[in-house]
This record gives structure tokens, C-alpha cells and sequence, in this order.
């Protein structure tokens, strides 16, 4: 038995802060379908399970609605499994009775109860369909009493966290929780998780499979999908991570003194996160430089920007100008004094925070319009 | 800079060469009078030094000769940085220009004219040099009191002069730039107020805020969105409950049984009913046997009862046949007794009414007396009344006759006096010897004696002599005299007296005849007092009527006719009550009689009464025997009564069976309570069922709502749209904060600016006040004027108060305008960029006092610069001392 397992495909999301560049990331969203339809033909897996998510919202527009359903349609020969998430939970009126009244492709199913449904003769799917945003119960106890003839394959297909992340004790209860010892209290084969954008096991059986298109800078760069094949009841799967993402969504951070190591850090992405021009960059920059240094790092963020497919620069750099710099400004006079009142008062502990920053912007502001 | 040589040739009034003698260092004067060519010399001047030689501007055609086509020659010459120079120009006409250098010609034409504006640091134009400090340090006539304003180019120079000593305190051309690009961009983009419209700023705050409106738009239809699906999801859970299959066919089972238990119910009160029914028919027939039996024992026992009272009452009416016979012998002998006493009580009466009657008689007698008395007087009263009225007609004299008497009288002695005072006054001194001889008018005279002689006059002294007097004829007067008199006789006349003294007379005695009336009048009144308001009656007419009724009364009584003895009233009433209390004994036996009669007449009608009755009631108990022998005889009676009483003790038996069974089918019915239960069952499952097919209709179109709501709502995207809200707003936020931290920095710098500028501003003008002191002093002691960072004067301040410039007099302003410019000449000598200061017609508003002070200032101004001065005021220039220039013809 050979499937793929993804998740989190939330189809829909805006991406506007992206601007123009928007559209772009929007279709690399549908285009991972297609990747994950390539992969199954490619490696003879029946399935593609979805666990979850496939929509941003459960209030999408019809088109969005109809996008990944026509990308599904382009292979037949697999059968694509989809499970409502915490976006797009099932509920009356939502998402999935829309769905469900355009007419899926046949080769579509949606898994809006529990009911199990044979993947082939030997092999049982058990779906855990969220039918609210939060869940207090673990809908996976189901799978723990639902049986399935000796010698079946249990595949469990499910959304949800297994951890609180976090979540004090005193505020409440956690939602959609999974029993992360839930692949071998319900005696199952594997149990394919969505909610976590990133690519993790949790146990042998038990695996999230990551998005297969990033949209944030805190999970995997790349998008993935799990190439899943149990050879038999009670044998240990083999899962195998697969890339199947377009743009790579990388974060870096270095910290500088003056201009220098810009070039080689330059140099490293380039090496590294190749073809630039799909990357999408977080990039942080701290320390402190001169303000002629400082020119040069924007002339050189500016040049990243246009290299990479998006660059998103945090810089909490501050700015220390020498005598160089001063004397750019002037050598006398009301500028220079201005430009040591400027200096001195970005330096001024008593000052707070966001004061001395607008000093330094201050003061780099004179530095650009003396200079110019 | 040294001005040495100026010379002009076919300028304004000047159609031939004429020469300035005697230019040098140090002051200058040129006195000149009005039209001499005074201020035509200092535009020729400048011209010459900034003036692009080829150009034709309004200011050089002014310079021309009027009506000579000759062309307008200047030469110049001046020292500067140790060299010569001459610079000779041609305007208008046959232009040309040339610049001399140590006597050596080193430029011809344009560059002749650059090369003059290079020797004194000119910045070159189009048509002429920007003249830098010379425009602020020439002062053209008309403009010595206007302050100094320097322009730019001005000011940058003095800026450079000043900063080489103090430093680049103002941050020189580059400060100035970057203070003007900060300024630019802050107002671009806010006002004093804030955002400005139209800027980057604004449209920011504008995004953000259409985001947010965007987003809570949204947000609030995705809520109501959220309430719908809340409500499907209640909805649909509801119509799983109602559409129950097993639920609703266990309430219908419950419900027919509730049903049949009821129409069981139903029958059996049915079956109860119609054995009560029975019963009650039976019971029916048992009342009539047992009253059928009861009747004919009554029949029996009132026809016995019947007999027994005819025979009592027959026994009755004969005892009451015999009391009616005696109650009619009282009656007779009653009434005889009360007729005598009605006779007897008619002669009474008649007695009290004759009492009566003489006793109003002797009254109406003694008021006829009375009456006549008064009637005789009142007539006599009146009588006299009418008398005194006729005297007083004859003798009264009215006022107004009077009064015509009165004033005749008075216009007669005017005229008199009139008459007299126009008379000739004659004395006559008649002495001793004279007495008796002497008479005037006839009369004699003895002593003196004064005479008017109103007419002829004849004064005779005894047979000596005769004076006749004869006044002149005054006809006038005397006809005055004459009418008077007329009019007074006809005023006598008329009033019927012979004097006015006889008028007063009969006046006064009318009046005392009035006062005696008027007492008859009020005697009158009362004897005979009129009658009442109103009424036509007369007093005396009151009592003759009064009279004639007294009378007539009398008359009618009969008694006290005329000529009778007076009747003595006391007697008369003392028998009138006699009479009236033997009438009043009688009155009250006659009424006890007639009581008496009543009481006999009310018991024999009684005893009448009871007699009647007694028959009647003989007859009807004898009239009701014989109906209920004709219903029952007595024959066959008690057989009838055996009968009847055997029928009623059969119909007791069959009444009592009926009873017994309805008795036992009602006990078997079920209660009220049970019965009540049972309906309420039924009542209540079939509302339930009925009210379960109506919710679950209801709860359909609900959800059928609900899904078309959600279906419309969910088809429009409002999650995707409100992510992209979201991070629209998101995106305006970070757009604004980022350019509210641009501007916040912009702003720190350029207050950051002002502050330093401000501070450098009291150093960098210390120089200038510097230079300026010496001459303000000499003028006003201790003051200080106030400057800004661009070298023009704000105000002065003159012991401890600040005077702003325009505020001060024309003088005062002129001899200030005047010191800062000689204090920048001064300043621009000391640090080797000498200009000379030319003053065209200047110091026109100082007084004697001040100008004299000003010599001073400009004698020690001169002293580091040259300083020339024109003027017109000849006598007041007298003192000024310095060079004394003149304008000289010379032969070309």
C-alpha cells in the first residue's frame, strides 16, 4: 500500500503584503497540487491523503473554491482524500456543502464523518473531520473502537495538534488535540497528521507532513509532501520526505560592524538558496555602523531586493557615525553642530529607545541631504 | 574701493563733457543745488561699473540727452587692491566700453565690462552685475530711511567676511540648502495642524483608516455570518429531534388509546343516562297515584269542615242583626244636640263683626281731622309762596343789567378824564384885596382855585374885568363824553331804576324775598310732603286724596257721620273682645258636639259592615259545599278511597326498582377527576403531535433561510477578503509608522536646526554690531539695535526698551538705516573688501542737532572708507567738512 500524505494546503490565502508579487505565490499554492499529482503517478501511489486545511478559510470565493478541484481533476488515476482542518472545518453551511454540491471530480472524496472507507482490499482510511475551528475532544478516539477486519491496513487521517504548544493549563483547555499515542492505542498503521506546516515524525507511525508550499519564514523553507508505503498490517511504514514546493522561504540574520562581510554573505545565499529568484527572504541585520557604512548596506539591500523573489529586511542596526561622517556633514559650522547634538542624542541613555532611533534617522537624514 | 575720476558726456543735462573735481579717500562732499546733475552723476556711476555696455534698458535711455542724438560717455576711474583703473563707456549711441589698468587698456567691449565686474567680485549677468554690497551701500536719493536689506548675494558676502573671523557659525550655502530641503519636505507632507492634504502622510492615514473601515465591514458580516451558522446548526439539530420517527409514533399509539378509553367512557354515560331517565318516569307516576289518593282524602275533609262553619255563622249574624238596630237610635239623638249648638255659634259671630266695624269707624273719624289741618295750612303756604315770587319778578334786577350799568358808568368817567386831562388847567389866586370879587363860572372865588375847562370858561373879577376861557374846540372828546352819558341813561333805561345805587337797592330786597320763599318752600315740604318719586302728585293733592278716602270710609261705616257724638275707642275694643270670646265657647262646644256625631255615625257604618259580612261568607261556604258535592258525592266516596290508595303503593314498587338500577351504572362511571385526566391526555398528545409537524415545518423554512443566507454570504469570500483586509491594514500601518518615524526625524532635525542657528545667530552678528556701535553711540548713547541673521535691522533698544524700527520717526529711522550701512562698510574695509558708501541726498530729515552728530559719524566712518555725500542743502552741509567736490565743464 502507497499513498502521499500532505496537509495544509490553504488554498486562498491573499499573500497582499506581498503587493504585485502576490498572484505568484497564490498560484505556487495550486501548482504544488499538481506536484503532489506528479509525485503519486511517479512513485505508483493510489492516494494522495489530505489531512486538512486544503482551504484558508471556510468562506472562500467559488473560483477558489473550484482551483484546486480542476488541478485534481488533471489525474485521474488517483484518488486525493481531503479532510476539513480547523480553516476549513465542516459545518453546515460551509465549505464542504459547498463543495460537496459542485460535483467533485470522481476521483475527489470528501471524508466529512467518520466513516471509514476502504483504500483497497486490504487497506481501511479512518477520518477525524473537525466540525468546528476548536475542538476540545480528541476526534481520534473514534479510530480506538472502530474495527476493521483482522489483517487490514488502519490508516488514520486526522488534523490537529499534539502538543498544547504552550497553552497554560489555566486558560482553558487546548483545541483539536491528538493523543500522540494515538497510532498505537487505535492499533493503526500509520496516522497521517496537518496542522504543522513543517515536516515532522512524532513517532514511527505517526508523521505530520508539512505544507507543500510555505507561507511563513517560521516552517520549512521548502514545500514537502511524504511519500507513505506499509507494506503489510503491523509493518513499519516507510515514510519518505519528497520536495514538492516552488519557493523557498529562507530566514538569515548576521550581524555587522561596518559593510565588509556583506559580499560574502551575499556570496552564501547565493550558493545556497539557488535560484535566487525564487527565494523569499527574512533577512536581520543588527550592530552598529558608520553612517557611510550604513549607505552602503542599503545600497546593497537594495540590490538583494532585486536579485531575490522577495526581500524582507528587519534591520536593528545602530547607527554610529565616525569622524568621516561628520565631516562629510561639515567641518563647521551649524550642521556639524547639529550632527554632534544629533550623535549625542542617539547616544543618550537617558533617552528612550524609539527617541534615540528617530535621533540616528535624524541624523542620517542630515548625513544624506549634506552629502548630496 | 576708491572711486577716483567721474566724468559724463551727453548725459541727462550734462550735453558736454563735465568732470567731478576732486574724488579721494575719506568724505567726500558734493553740495550742489536742485537740477545741478547731482543724482544723474550717481546713476551714471553706476551704470558704468555694472551695467553691460550694449544694453538698453529704461534706466540708461533715461540717462540720454533730451532731443540730442549724441551717446551717453561715462568714465570712471577707481583704485582697488593697490591698482588704477578707468572705465570708459558708451551707451545708446556708438556703444563701446573699455577698462584701463595702470593706465594699460586690458579690456574692450563685453569683455571690458566683465572684466570691470571681476575687479569688484560682481557675479556677471545678462544685462548688468548683481551689485552686490555696492546696492546696499549706494544709497539712492529717497531711500536713505528705508532700512538695509541685503540681498542674497549681499548677504552671502558679508556672511563669508564675517565667518572667516568667527567661523561657519549659519552652516554658509550648504546649511542653507539642507534647511530649506528639510523645510520642503516637511510641508509637503503636514501643515501647523498636521497631515497636509494631498501628501504622502495623508493618503497613509487615509489607506489605514479605509482598511480598517474595510476590515470591521467585513468582520461584522463574517459575525453575522457566524450567527447564521450558529443558528443552522441549532436549527438542524432541532428538526432531528422533531423528525423522530420512533418518538412520534409512540405519542400517536398513546394517543388513540387515550381516544378509545374516552369513547368507552362515553357509552357507558350514555347507558347511565337513560336508566336515570327510567327512573325519573317511574318516580313521575308515583307522585300522581300518591296525589290522586291524597286529594280525595282532602275532598272528604273539606266538605265536613264546610258544614260545621255555615252553622257557626248563621249563629253570628243574628247577634249581629240586633247591635246595628241600637247603633242607629245613638246616632239620632247625637245629631239633634249638635244643630242648636251651629245656631247659637252664627248669632256670635254676627256680634264680634258688628264690634268690629265701630271700632274702625271712631278711627277714620280722628284721621279726617288731622288731615283737614294740614291741608288748610299747606294751602296757605303756598299761597304765600306764589306772592313773594310776583314781588320778587317786579323788583329783581338782573346781574347782567347790572354789569351794563357798571361799565357805562366807568367808560363815562374815562371819557371825562379824557376830557379833562386835554383841558387847559386855569388857577385863579385871588387876593385879599380881590375877595369876593372874583367869581369863574358864575361861582365866586376866594384863595386859589384850579379849574380844568373842559368848555368856555368865564372868569370875572367884579365889574373890572372878565377872563372868558375858550378851550380849544375838542369835538372829539367831548363827543366821547356825550355818547358815554347816552349809553348809560339807555342802560338805566332798561333796568327800570334811575340810578345804579337804586339797582343795588331792589337788588338786595329780591334777594331777601328769596330766603323767605325758600323757608315757605320747606314748610311746605313738610306739611304737605310730596309724593313719592316719580309721581305727578303734588303734596296738597296727596291729602286732599288722603282726605276724600278717610272720608269715604267713614261715610261707609255709618257711623260718626258728621254731626255724632265722637266714639270712645277704648270702649269699643274692650266690647269687641267680649264679643269675640262668647263667639270662641260656642265654636268649641259646637265642634265637641259634631266629634260626638262622627264617633256615633263611624260605629253604626261598622256594625253595618260586619253584619254584610257574615252573609257573604254563609253564602260562598255554601257556594264551595255545593261545587265539591257535585265533584264527590257523598255517595260511593269510600269505596273511591280504597282504590286510589292501593294504585299509589303500586307505583312505589316500580319506582324504587328504576332507582336501584341507575344507582348501580352511575357508581360504575368513572370521576369527574378521572374523566378530566382522560381529556387532558388526549387534549395533550394531540397538540403535541399536531404542534411537531407545525415546528418541523417551521424549523425546514428556517433552515432553508438560513442555508440560502449562508450559501449567498459564503459564495462572496468574505474570508478571503478579510485576510486581505486584514493584511491591508497591516501593510497601511506599517506605511504610516514608517513615515511618521521619517517625519519624526525630519522634524528632530530641523528643530535640532533652529536651535543651533539661533544659538550661532548672537555670535555671528557680534561683528557687525561691533562695527556699528561707535557710530550708534555717537548718535544715541547706549542703545543697541537689534539685527537678524540676515543683516536688516528689527529694532532699536534705547534704555531698556525694545523699539521696533517702523515705529520710530522718520529722522530716527533715516540716521539708523544710515549707521547700519556705514557699520557694513565699515566691516566689509576692516576685512579688505573696501566699498565706498554713497549717500544721494540723504540726512533730509535730521534736525540741526542730529546732523551735526551724523557729520561726526560719517567724518569717523570715513576714516576706514570712503564715504561721498550729495547734497542740495548748501547751509546745512556747511559744518560736514571732508573733500568739497565740483562739477566742472571741461573741453572734451
Amino acid at each position: 500500500m502507497r499513498f502521499v500524505h500532505t496537509a495544509d494546503w490553504q488554498i486562498g490565502k491573499p499573500f497582499v503584503r506581498f503587493g504585485d508579487k502576490a498572484e505568484a505565490l497564490r498560484g505556487a499554492r495550486l501548482d504544488a497540487i499538481e506536484s503532489l499529482g506528479r509525485l503519486a503517478v511517479a512513485e505508483n501511489a493510489a492516494h494522495v491523503l489530505v489531512a486538512g486545511d486544503v482551504f484558508d478559510s471556510d468562506t472562500p470565493t467559488n473560483v477558489t473554491l473550484r482551483a484546486p478541484l480542476e488541478r485534481m481533476r488533471g489525474f485521474p488515476g488517483v484518488t486525493w482524500h481531503l479532510l476539513p482542518g480547523n480553516h476549513d472545518a465542516h459545518r453546515p453551511g460551509g465549505v464542504w456543502e459547498r463543495l460537496a454540491a459542485l460535483g467533485p471530480p470522481a476521483n475527489v472524496r470528501l471524508h466529512l464523518t467518520a466513516t471509514p472507507m476502504a483504500l483497497a482490499p486490504d487497506a481501511v482510511l479512518l477520518p477525524a473531520p473537525l466540525t468546528s475551528r476548536a475542538e476540545t475532544r480528541d476526534l481520534t478516539a473514534r479510530m480506538d473502537d472502530t474495527p476493521t477486519p483482522i489483517g487490514t491496513i488502519r490508516i488514520g487521517l486526522a488534523h490537529g495538534a499534539v502538543t498544547r504548544f504552550g497553552t497554560p493549563e489555566a486558560e482553558g483547555e487546548a483545541t483539536n488535540q491528538i493523543d500522540p499515542g494515538r497510532a498505537q492505542k487505535a492499533g493503526l498503521d500509520y496516522l497521517a497528521l496537518g496542522d504543522w506546516h513543517r515536516t515532522r515524525e512524532i513517532g514511527p507511525r505517526t508523521w505530520y507532513s508539512g505544507t507543500p508550499e510555505p507561507d511563513r519564514h517560521d516552517s520549512q523553507t521548502v514545500g514537502s509532501a511524504l511519500l507513505v508505503t506499509v507494506t503489510e498490517a503491523g509493518a513499519p511504514p516507510l515514510v519518505e520526505p519528497r520536495a514538492v514546493g516552488t519557493y523557498r522561504w529562507a530566514s538569515d540574520a548576521v550581524e555587522i560592524a561596518d559593510a565588509e562581510p556583506l559580499a560574502a554573505r551575499e556570496a552564501l545565499l547565493r550558493t545556497t538558496q539557488d535560484p535566487m529568484s525564487k527565494l523569499v527572504l527574512k533577512l536581520k541585520i543588527t550592530g552598529a555602523v558608520s553612517i557611510a557604512d550604513r549607505r552602503k548596506l542599503d545600497d546593497w539591500l537594495e540590490r538583494l531586493q532585486a536579485a531575490v523573489f522577495h526581500l524582507d529586511a528587519a534591520l536593528a542596526l545602530a547607527v554610529r557615525p565616525d569622524a568621516a561622517d561628520l565631516e562629510s556633514i561639515d567641518f563647521d559650522g551649524v550642521l556639524r553642530r547639529v550632527a554632534e547634538s544629533l550623535k549625542a542624542r542617539a547616544a543618550d541613555p537617558a533617552l528612550s529607545g524609539a527617541e534615540r532611533q528617530i535621533a540616528e534617522d535624524a541624523l542620517l537624514a542630515l548625513y544624506l541631504e549634506a552629502t548630496a | 574701493m576708491i572711486i577716483t575720476h567721474l566724468a559724463v558726456d551727453g548725459v541727462g543735462r550734462f550735453r558736454s563733457r563735465h568732470v567731478v573735481r576732486g574724488l579721494g579717500p575719506g568724505l567726500n562732499l558734493l553740495c550742489a543745488p536742485n537740477e545741478a546733475g547731482k543724482s544723474t552723476l550717481f546713476r551714471a556711476l553706476q551704470l558704468a561699473l555694472f551695467a553691460r555696455h550694449g544694453s538698453k534698458t529704461e534706466e540708461m535711455r533715461r540717462l540720454a540727452c533730451l532731443g540730442a542724438e549724441i551717446p551717453a560717455c561715462i568714465e570712471v576711474g577707481f583704485q582697488r587692491g593697490g591698482a588704477d583703473y578707468l572705465v570708459k563707456k558708451s551707451f545708446l549711441r556708438s556703444t563701446g566700453a573699455r577698462l584701463y589698468k595702470g593706465g594699460t587698456l586690458v579690456a574692450d567691449g563685453r569683455a571690458a565690462d566683465e572684466a570691470v565686474w571681476a575687479a569688484l567680485d560682481l557675479v556677471p549677468g545678462t544685462s548688468a552685475a548683481d551689485e552686490s554690497t555696492f546696492g546696499l551701500l549706494w544709497v539712492r536719493q529717497g531711500q536713505s530711511f528705508k532700512p538695509a536689506v541685503p540681498s542674497e548675494e549681499t548677504k552671502a558676502l558679508l556672511s563669508r567676511v564675517i565667518e572667516a573671523e568667527v567661523g561657519e557659525v549659519l552652516g554658509g550655502e550648504r546649511g542653507e540648502r539642507v534647511w530649506k530641503s528639510i523645510t520642503d519636505k516637511l510641508s509637503r507632507e503636514e501643515t501647523k495642524t498636521g497631515p497636509k492634504a494631498g501628501g504622502p502622510w495623508k493618503a497613509a492615514l487615509d489607506r489605514r483608516a479605509a482598511a480598517q473601515t474595510a476590515l470591521a465591514e467585513l468582520r461584522s458580516t463574517l459575525a453575522a455570518l457566524e450567527a447564521d451558522r450558529t443558528a443552522l446548526a441549532g436549527k438542524l439539530r432541532e428538526r432531528e429531534t422533531l423528525a423522530d420517527a420512533a418518538a412520534l409514533a409512540q405519542m400517536r399509539t398513546d394517543r388513540d388509546a387515550a381516544v378509545a378509553e374516552r369513547e368507552q367512557t362515553a357509552k357507558a354515560e350514555q347507558a347511565t343516562q337513560r336508566a336515570e331517565t327510567e327512573q325519573a318516569q317511574r318516580e313521575l307516576g308515583l307522585d300522581r297515584a300518591r296525589k290522586r289518593h291524597e286529594e280525595l282524602v282532602g275532598l272528604d275533609q273539606r266538605i265536613g269542615k264546610t258544614r260545621e262553619k255555615i252553622a257557626a255563622l248563621t249563629r253570628r249574624l243574628a247577634e249581629q242583626n240586633a247591635a246595628c238596630a241600637a247603633q242607629a237610635a245613638a246616632l239620632a239623638a247625637q245629631e239633634q244636640v249638635l244643630g242648636a249648638l251651629a245656631a247659637r255659634w252664627a248669632e256670635a259671630e254676627r256680634a264680634v263683626d258688628q264690634a268690629r266695624r265701630r271700632e274702625t269707624a271712631a278711627r277714620d273719624a280722628e284721621r279726617v281731622v288731622e288731615i283737614s289741618t294740614r291741608l288748610a295750612r299747606a294751602r296757605e303756604l303756598r299761597e304765600g309762596i306764589a306772592r313773594i315770587r310776583q314781588v320778587i319778578t317786579t323788583l329783581a334786577v338782573p346781574v347782567e343789567t347790572i354789569k351794563a350799568i357798571e361799565a357805562a358808568m366807568q367808560a363815562l368817567d374815562a371819557a371825562r378824564a379824557r376830557q379833562e386831562a386835554k383841558a387847559p388847567r386855569v388857577t385863579v389866586r385871588v387876593g385879599p384885596a380881590g375877595a369876593g370879587l372874583v367869581t369863574c363860572a358864575g361861582e365866586p372865588i376866594d384863595g386859589l382855585r384850579e379849574i380844568a375847562a373842559v368848555g368856555p370858561l368865564t372868569v370875572a373879577v367884579g365889574d373890572i374885568a372878565t377872563v372868558e376861557i375858550v378851550p380849544v374846540a375838542t369835538s372829539e372828546d367831548a363827543g366821547a363824553v356825550e355818547a358815554a352819558r347816552e349809553k348809560l341813561a339807555k342802560a338805566l333805561r332798561e333796568a327800570g331804576v334811575g340810578s345804579l345805587a337804586e339797582a343795588y337797592e331792589r337788588r338786595a330786597k329780591a334777594d331777601d324775598l328769596q330766603t323767605e320763599g325758600r323757608g315757605l318752600v320747606a314748610e311746605l315740604a313738610a306739611t304737605a310732603p310730596p309724593a313719592a318719586k316719580g309721581s305727578k302728585e303734588d303734596g296738597i293733592a296727596g291729602l286732599e286724596r288722603a282726605l276724600a278716602e278717610a272720608q269715604a270710609g267713614l261715610d261707609g261705616a255709618g257711623i260718626g257721620a258728621a254731626g255724632s257724638a265722637p266714639l270712645d275707642r277704648d270702649v269699643l275694643a274692650r266690647e269687641r273682645t267680649a264679643s269675640e270670646q262668647a263667639r270662641d265657647a260656642l265654636h268649641r262646644e259646637h265642634a265637641d258636639a259634631q266629634s260626638a256625631v262622627h264617633v256615633a255615625r263611624s260605629e253604626d257604618a261598622a256594625e253595618k259592615f260586619r253584619q254584610q259580612a257574615l252573609q257573604i261568607e254563609i253564602g260562598e261556604a255554601q257556594s264551595r259545599l255545593a261545587e265539591d258535592l257535585a265533584v264527590c258525592p257523598d255517595a260511593g266516596r269510600d269505596e273511591r278511597l280504597v282504590a286510589l290508595a292501593a294504585e299509589a303503593a303500586q307505583a312505589r314498587a316500580a319506582f324504587d326498582a328504576a332507582a336501584a338500577c341507575a344507582t348501580q351504572l352511575r357508581a360504575a362511571l368513572p370521576t369527574p377527576e378521572q374523566r378530566s385526566a382522560l381529556d387532558a391526555r388526549v387534549k395533550r398528545l394531540t397538540e403535541a403531535i399536531k404542534g411537531n409537524e407545525t415546528r418541523l415545518i417551521a424549523v425546514e423554512q428556517e433552515i432553508a433561510n438560513l442555508q440560502g443566507r449562508i450559501a449567498t454570504r459564503g459564495g462572496e469570500g468574505l474570508g478571503e477578503r478579510e485576510a486581505e483586509a486584514a493584511d491591508a491594514l497591516a501593510l497601511a500601518e506599517t506605511d504610516v509608522a514608517a513615515i511618521e518615524r521619517r517625519l519624526a526625524a525630519l522634524r528632530l532635525l530641523r528643530d535640532t536646526i533652529e536651535e543651533s542657528r539661533r544659538a550661532a545667530s548672537e555670535s555671528f552678528l557680534a561683528p557687525v554690531k561691533t562695527a556699528m556701535r561707535p557710530y550708534l553711540h555717537a548718535l544715541f548713547p547706549g542703545a543697541d539695535a537689534a539685527l537678524d541673521a540676515g543683516f536688516s535691522i528689527d529694532g532699536l533698544m534705547r534704555a531698556g526698551t525694545d523699539e521696533p524700527f517702523m515705529s520710530l520717526s522718520d529722522g530716527t529711522r533715516e540716521q539708523i538705516a544710515i549707521i547700519v550701512r556705514l557699520a557694513l562698510g565699515r566691516l566689509l574695509a576692516e576685512r579688505g573688501q573696501p566699498v565706498p558708501v554713497v549717500l544721494d541726498d540723504s540726512l533730509v530729515f535730521s534736525d540741526d542737532e542730529r546732523i551735526e552728530r551724523m557729520f561726526d559719524v560719517l567724518t569717523q566712518a570715513a576714516e576706514k572708507q570712503q564715504v561721498i555725500v550729495l547734497t542740495c542743502r548748501s547751509r546745512a552741509f556747511v559744518s560736514c567738512g571732508g573733500r568739497l567736490l565740483t562739477i566742472e565743464r571741461e573741453e572734451s
